[in-house]
């Protein structure tokens, strides 16, 4: 069983790559779990998927990586359980560190051949979001071990090459794609990198 | 690093009410689009620029439905799914942005319901923030009739309190402690003013001091017993007088050197009852003889011994002074045979027209 974990900031696409993901695994005839925190008392991402056609076990009301990081070890441990999934995807809110998701599924006593970081920033406002909280955010793709720039059906032009930039000068060694998980631009590359 | 959620260390905040709306369509989502317009405009005047998400999903009971999520104020709301129209269905409203207060928050996001006109209900009476931050809004129809902030008495401060007249106190009342309204009888040193209910409880709860009194006359503007101004020296001697004024059983009217007094000579500040400086004068305007007698100063009837120039009139002790050589009064020059003069009395008629009743003065003269 693999596990992911989608780190990135709010609104930076990580329903829209669950998604895109979940399908991509049916299609493989892989048996997949959709774990969906959010940081309200009321869950809408779940409302998303089903309307969307996929079902997921929703972890409402706080964050997984700090408030709810009991309820995410025990969910983990009940969809293993369960479920019994090949693969197991996690997105967090988007305001978690994803290291310290990754660092709850290693001790939560389920199982996984490996843990994954997938980090996805929206290349539309990068820019003032590091002008903001560009501590948080590196802080987030820190722990990614691949990075996707998406949204990039929406970039201007000089854009990804600004966000490039960043990560060359901040995270030097993260690898880079430049997607879209709405159009599915350069999915297929995601796809590649994933077990 | 710290203790902190990765929310605080962010510096965001999420926020999520949910309800029913009763008839949906394409104009209901439409509404609804727009409020999730409305509180990202509110974000972004807010913090700057709005980052974070603001989402809606508005489902049947399966759960089946569209989602609506707005990320980019530039982009719009974008939708998932489709519903067609219906008479009832659920809703979820959540936001979770960056650089806003969070009450402020929910009360936009109140508000941007408020203002889609669209007919909805909150089902869970505990996303009701109004006992979070007392927003000042008399009724919010989607507190429904399930809500029951506003059947609370306490919150008549709402317009209704009157608390601000209240004279233990003499502040204002109600004030806002940056959270939530507080109510002057918590702000008070009793911590629960009568005012707010017809049975007074302020011996029950009150630590001030000023409640321990069994009696709260110092509610109103009669009592004076504390007051500093009352220096006639009366009460020194009296244990009681820091006791009986607090009961209904007040002694002052009894004693025996009050007891012809309408009014207590603390009422003034010229009571010299007991004063050992007191030197007769010659009783000049002794009200025997007809002249000056009490007088009115204004509020009440100082008594003639009072008022005389003695302070202490010969009438009212044993110790006549009438004869003394220094009264010229008068009166003493055809009466200083006299052993006891009838003005001892209260039935004195010395100067009376008719002079038969007194038989002093029949055998005298």
């Amino acid at each position: 069983m693999y596990v992911y974990i989608l780190g990135g900031f709010l609104g930076s696409g990580k329903t829209t790559l669950l998604m895109k993901l979940a399908s991509m695994y049916t299609k493989r005839d892989l048996k997949t779990a959709l774990l969906v925190n959010e940081s309200g008392e009321i869950g809408v991402d779940g409302a998303t998927l089903k309307a969307e056609g996929y079902d997921a076990i929703e972890l409402p009301d706080g964050c997984i990586c700090c408030s709810l990081s009991g309820t995410l070890q025990s969910a983990l441990v009940n969809i293993v359980d369960d479920i019994d999934p090949d693969i197991i995807i996690i997105e967090p809110t988007g305001l978690a560190l994803p290291h310290k998701v990754k660092e709850l599924v290693a001790s939560s006593g389920v199982e996984t051949e490996g843990t994954y970081v997938i980090g996805i920033t929206d290349v539309e406002r990068f820019d003032i979001l590091v002008s903001k909280k560009e501590e948080f955010i590196k802080r987030q793709m820190a722990a990614a071990d691949f990075v996707l720039i998406n949204k990039k059906d929406l970039a201007k032009p000089g854009q990804v090459e600004n966000i490039q930039k960043w990560f060359d000068r901040e995270l030097p060694d993260k690898q880079i794609m430049v997607v879209s998980a709405k159009t599915g631009e350069n999915m297929e590359s995601v796809y590649g990198m994933m077990k | 690093m710290s203790g902190k959620t990765s929310l605080e260390e962010a510096g965001g905040c999420a926020s999520g009410l949910c309800g029913t709306i009763n008839g949906y369509n394409a104009d209901a989502e439409a509404r609804f689009s727009k409020a999730l317009l409305q509180v990202g405009k509110w974000v972004e005047s807010e913090a700057g620029a709005m980052l974070g998400h603001i989402k809606a999903a508005i489902t049947l009971d399966d759960g089946t439905g569209i989602t609506l999520n707005l990320t980019d104020l530039s982009n719009g709301v974008e939708k998932h799914g489709d519903l067609s129209p219906q008479e009832k269905v659920n809703f979820t409203f959540m936001c979770a942005v960056l650089d806003v207060d969070q009450h402020e928050l929910e009360h936009v996001m109140y508000h941007a319901l408020d203002d889609t006109g669209l007919d909805y209900e909150l089902e869970e009476h505990e996303h009701c923030h109004c006992h979070d931050h007392h927003h000042e809004h008399e009724h919010h129809h989607h507190h429904g009739e399930e809500c029951c902030c506003h059947d609370h008495d306490h919150h008549h401060h709402h317009g209704e309190c009157e608390c601000c007249g209240c004279c233990c106190h003499g502040e204002t009342n109600n004030y806002y402690n940056g959270e939530y309204h507080v109510h002057y009888h918590y702000s008070c040193c009793c911590e629960c003013c009568h005012c707010h209910d017809k049975e007074c409880c302020c011996d029950d709860h009150c630590d001030c001091g000023c409640h321990e009194h069994g009696h709260h006359h110092h509610h109103d503007d009669e009592c004076h017993c504390h007051d500093d101004h009352c220096d006639c020296g009366c009460h020194d001697d009296h244990e009681c007088c820091h006791e009986h004024d607090h009961d209904e059983g007040c002694c002052c009217h009894d004693h025996d050197h009050h007891h012809e007094h309408e009014h207590h000579h603390h009422h003034d500040d010229e009571c010299h009852c007991h004063c050992d400086e007191c030197e007769c004068c010659g009783c000049c305007h002794c009200c025997c003889h007809g002249k000056v007698n009490n007088y009115y100063n204004g509020d009440y009837h100082v008594h003639y011994h009072y008022s005389c120039c003695c302070e202490c009139c010969h009438c009212h002790d044993k110790e006549c002074c009438c004869h003394d050589e220094e009264c010229d009064c008068g009166c003493h020059d055809h009466h200083h045979e006299h052993e006891h003069h009838h003005h001892h009395d209260d039935e004195c008629h010395c100067h009376d027209d008719e002079h038969s009743e007194c038989d002093c003065h029949d055998h005298k003269h």
